[in-house]
């Protein structure tokens, strides 16, 4: 009975934490020069990583539909059928995975480290919410961040996708530029991209529940690391199927 | 947090909100979101492809997309399509303007076309309706063509019982006037002779033109393309209107006759003269018939008979007509060498017009063939149909199935390459026949080969 | 409350009562921590000193019993209140707890930039005097990861000062640190003390840091007081656990 106790009270607990995040995010005061610092860390930071691995992947993506298209002789398709997959799919996950890599691992360890440290409780002792201050704000700063990032991924995809064209038919960019976007449509650009906010959150949260709960000392941290970045990427994909379905349903035209 | 730092996170978030907008404002700029438009709507018995957002065209320029898709209340209707316009285009949406569901290449997506309209019809209103033109309706409109082809046949027979009727009663009351009878009798003959061609040569343009529709309306070739080219249009539509003054034409013919015998006793040269005129109306509708029939071999030529040459660039069969075909057998470049091979021994004619190969055909064509092998393979081969039985259309019919039934043997049994095995379907004549009356009934292999080769005659290149 | 209470107050535990899980920690401890004295926590190590301490600062909720800080009961405060009420308090934790992210002249200043409207030049002149006044004055812009045990620990003590706290509560000072350090460190305290004014609550099982501190000495055992006095009535205490403890030099 245990067996199945402890599990599910550690998952309520967790959903509880997720919970109360969302509605501190709402609540006075907004530690608004934390969250900036936390955007500066997340988001900023990770811009090359987004931007170099968004331009390798639109060059992968680019050399695959080729192949595929050539066959059909629909080659003038690649440039939006490249756009479609990397803003409908290929751009939010990537991005979210990468994130969940980078800012999970460091949220995990990082908490963990405070935890361990009393950092947690010195914020405390010095009449600080550890909660507002650490976990809503780095919250924040992942939700805003993620689709700024995928963003760029997007449009770092294209460049990397048009670079790949270009060596082989020499296609100008604003040629190249154009007709990706010829297909895509707001229903395949903006929930994409929107969903991004949720991917934000979980990796935020997750990574958080496991930083602050972090217990036995110094490999304790990197145990949380390591658990947040697993953690959050199992969460993320499983929660883009939900998302995929239901912005599908809110949707229907990005279905087709 | 420096402030250095705090102006990062506003460039990033900023910068990724302007990226997000650029995003954004491409897609709103392809759905001409941001400039002035109208609204038309067009039925349609058939929206496959078609949803919301579906880009719509005018004259192949980007103009709009479909804003609602209303769906019929009952079976049998029609699905009423509204879409946006650009308000810039609106000058050339006239109230005659057609829209059609097309297709963008093999694996494009859906598009609305609309045709531009004529300078003569007023601008449509906001709103307005547009004929909505689908596949199935191109080929209605051909059907109905087809019914006039038949009402053209039906109205021959009746000239024709008319005329035989008249005839035969003229023979038993007149006899005073036997010799005049006989001449008169003999043109009338040639009349009503030369009249039976004609229908016989209305109905293969009409099975031809079917033919058409219905592989075009099963997607073959450049599936849609049909309905944009506005000569193939004309070409179809005005079919039936060349049909229908022809009809004119013979029923006149037809009252001119039933004066003649109402008005026989007249004077001997008007009734000569009134069959001459009825002989000419007879031939003018002949060749009328025979420009049908020469543009239904058209149409099947330029959209539905493209292959073998077409992409190799020696020469293209497709595009050219009988002429510039008869040009390149004259020109130095290549020395064509001809077999000619009778279509009695090749050919078996089933009841339903097909064609296949007789019992002997195959030695006869191995026979052909042991000649031209010797030559190099990469020579191109033209199998040239011929046929002599029948009207126009029969004849070219006749001709093409014929030389695609050697060719299609030549390519399976001799491995010969299909895209350097090509037919061309002549029709009766044939200037340098062995029949030496300028006609032929079969087909002629001719091989396009290197003057120098043959000048050498056959070498270790040959292929037995 | 502004900068902090300058004036001491006192701080007064009523029948505290605290498990984990199977673990009674505290055992229905009532105790008198008079204001502007120093009280050191003596005790084995696990005995609930430092649960005590983190009792004081409310970071730790009893089971039962009330602790007054003042005249306030701070077990009946809503986090808002509490976060108030937290102000009059330092705390110094037992590795100091440096935020490792900010320097050490950001630590110190982070209590006062929270929680008083001081002007940015001010805030700089007080982390120079906090920092100063525990030798650290040039250390002021460095990572904390830069820094030795013994200067964490003065630089943690600087920020536990940062609002002139009525309270100051200190886990472990001696621990991590070489007995010159340790002296050293003792040292500040006893000066803050007394130029503060403050109640100075010090958990430790360093018997010669207790000495040098303490006016008054408290020795836990089993989550309970097993006995209170000076350290020379501590030695002469009825009880053997005590007198063996106050014999043993280095501690347990």
């Amino acid at each position: 009975m245990d067996l199945l106790i402890a599990p599910l009270s550690r998952a309520g607990h967790a959903v509880a934490f997720a919970g109360r995040a969302i509605l501190e995010m709402f609540r006075p005061p907004f530690e608004l020069k934390e969250t900036a610092r936390q955007l500066y860390e997340v988001g900023w930071r990770s811009l090359p990583l987004i931007a170099v691995s968004g331009f390798a992947v639109g060059i992968v993506l680019s050399m695959h539909t080729r192949s595929s298209l050539e066959r059909f002789g629909a080659e003038a398709l690649i440039p939006a059928a490249l756009m479609l997959a990397l803003v409908r799919e290929t751009g939010p996950l990537i991005v979210g995975l990468l994130v969940a890599g980078r800012v999970g691992a460091g949220f995990g360890a990082e908490l963990g480290a405070m935890k361990v440290t009393e950092q947690i409780d010195a914020l405390e002792a010095v009449a600080v919410d550890s909660f507002k201050f650490l976990v809503v704000t780095r919250t924040v700063a992942c939700m805003l961040a993620m689709p700024v990032l995928t963003t760029v991924a997007n449009f770092t995809g294209i460049v990397g996708g048009w670079a790949a064209e270009t060596a082989i038919s020499g296609m100008s960019f604003e040629a190249y530029f154009r007709s990706a976007f010829s297909v895509v449509g707001f229903a395949d650009y903006i929930p994409g991209t929107i969903k991004t906010i949720v991917f934000g959150f979980i990796i935020a949260i997750t990574a958080s529940y496991l930083g602050v709960h972090t217990r036995g000392g110094t490999q304790g941290v990197g145990y949380s690391a390591t658990r947040s970045v697993v953690a959050a990427s199992i969460l993320l994909i499983t929660a883009n199927v939900v998302l995929v379905r239901l912005i599908f349903f809110l949707f229907p035209e990005s279905a087709g | 947090m420096g402030s250095p730092r705090l102006a990062l996170v506003g460039a990033f978030v900023g910068g990724g909100l302007l990226l997000f907008a650029v995003g954004l404002f491409m897609i709103g700029d392809r759905r001409q979101l941001f400039t002035e438009h109208f609204e038309v709507v067009a039925d349609f018995g058939n929206v496959t492809g078609v949803q919301v957002g579906t880009d719509v065209r005018l004259s192949g320029l980007p103009a709009g997309e479909v804003t609602d898709i209303v769906i019929p209340p009952a079976p049998g209707g029609r699905f009423q399509v509204r879409m946006r316009v650009r308000e810039d285009l609106h000058s050339l949406v006239r109230t005659d303007s057609v829209a059609a569901v097309l297709t963008d290449g093999l694996l494009g997506s859906a598009f609305i076309q609309i045709r531009a309209g004529t300078q003569s019809a007023p601008e449509v209103a906001d709103g307005g309706q547009l004929a909505g033109a689908d596949a199935v309706q191109v080929a209605d409109l051909i059907e109905e063509g087809r019914e006039t082809f038949r009402l053209v046949a039906d109205e021959f027979v009746g000239l024709r019982e008319q005329m035989t009727e008249t005839f035969s009663g003229l023979g038993e009351t007149v006899e005073t006037t036997t010799l005049m009878i006989n001449d008169v009798g003999n043109d009338v003959r040639q009349v009503t002779t030369v009249s039976a061609l004609f229908m016989d040569a209305a109905r293969d343009v009409m099975e031809d033109t079917h033919d058409i529709v219905q592989r075009v309306s099963a997607g073959e070739g450049t599936a849609g393309k049909f309905l944009t080219d506005d000569a193939l249009y004309t070409h179809v539509t005005g079919m039936a209107g060349e049909v229908e003054a022809t009809l004119r034409a013979v029923r006149g013919s037809a009252e001119d006759f039933e004066q003649i015998v109402g008005g026989l006793r007249g004077p001997e040269s008007a009734a000569q003269r009134l069959l001459v005129d009825a002989g000419d109306v007879v031939t003018h509708a002949r060749d009328a018939m025979s420009d049908l029939a020469e543009n239904t071999e058209a149409m099947k030529r330029n959209w539905l008979l493209r292959g073998f040459f077409s992409e190799r660039g020696f020469y293209n069969l497709d595009e050219m007509t009988v002429e510039e075909y008869r040009e390149l057998l004259r020109d130095d470049r290549y020395t064509p060498l001809r077999i000619w091979l009778r279509a009695d021994v090749l050919f078996e004619t089933g009841e339903d017009g097909s064609v296949t190969l007789a019992d002997g055909a195959e030695d006869r064509i191995e026979e052909a063939m042991s000649e031209l092998l010797q030559y190099p393979r990469s020579s191109p081969l033209v199998v040239e149909g011929y046929a002599t039985a029948g009207g126009l259309g029969r004849q070219y019919r006749a001709a093409d199935a014929r030389a695609a039934a050697v060719q299609d043997h030549l390519v399976r049994t001799f491995r010969r390459a299909a895209e350097l095995t090509g037919t061309m379907p002549i029709g009766p004549e044939a200037d340098d026949s062995p029949s030496g009356d300028g006609r032929w009934d079969g087909v002629a292999l001719t091989l396009f080969a290197d003057p120098e080769l043959i000048g050498r005659g056959p070498d270790a290149e040959a292929v037995p | 409350m502004s900068a902090g209470a300058n004036g001491a107050a006192g701080v007064r535990l009523e029948h505290v009562s605290k498990a984990f899980g199977t673990l009674r920690v505290l055992d229905d401890v009532s105790l008198e921590l008079p204001a502007g004295e120093a009280t050191v926590v003596l005790g084995r190590s696990g005995t609930g000193k430092s649960v005590l301490l983190k009792h004081i600062v409310g970071l730790l909720h009893p089971d039962a019993g009330r602790v007054f800080l003042g005249d306030q009961d701070i077990t009946s405060l809503d986090p808002a209140a509490l976060a108030i009420a937290r102000r009059q308090i330092g705390f110094l934790f037992q590795n100091a707890a440096l935020f490792d992210s900010i320097t050490v002249g950001e630590n110190v200043a982070f209590p006062m930039r929270r929680h008083t409207r001081l002007p940015e030049t001010e805030i700089r002149a007080r982390v120079h005097e906090k920092l100063a006044a525990v030798g650290l004055e040039q250390a002021v812009a460095r990572m904390p990861a830069a820094l030795s045990g013994g200067m964490r620990k003065r630089a943690g003590l600087a920020r536990a000062m940062a609002l002139d706290p009525a309270v100051l509560l200190v886990d472990e000072p001696s621990a991590g640190l070489d007995p010159i350090t340790s002296e050293e460190i003792d040292d500040l305290l006893v000066r803050v003390k007394r130029d503060q004014g403050a109640t100075l609550v010090v958990v430790t099982h360093n018997i010669p840091s207790a000495r040098r501190i303490g006016d008054n000495l408290l020795f836990l055992h089993e989550g309970r007081v097993l006995a209170r006095g000076t350290a020379a009535e501590l030695e002469r205490s009825e009880h053997e656990l005590v007198r063996q403890f106050m014999q043993s030099e280095a501690g347990g």
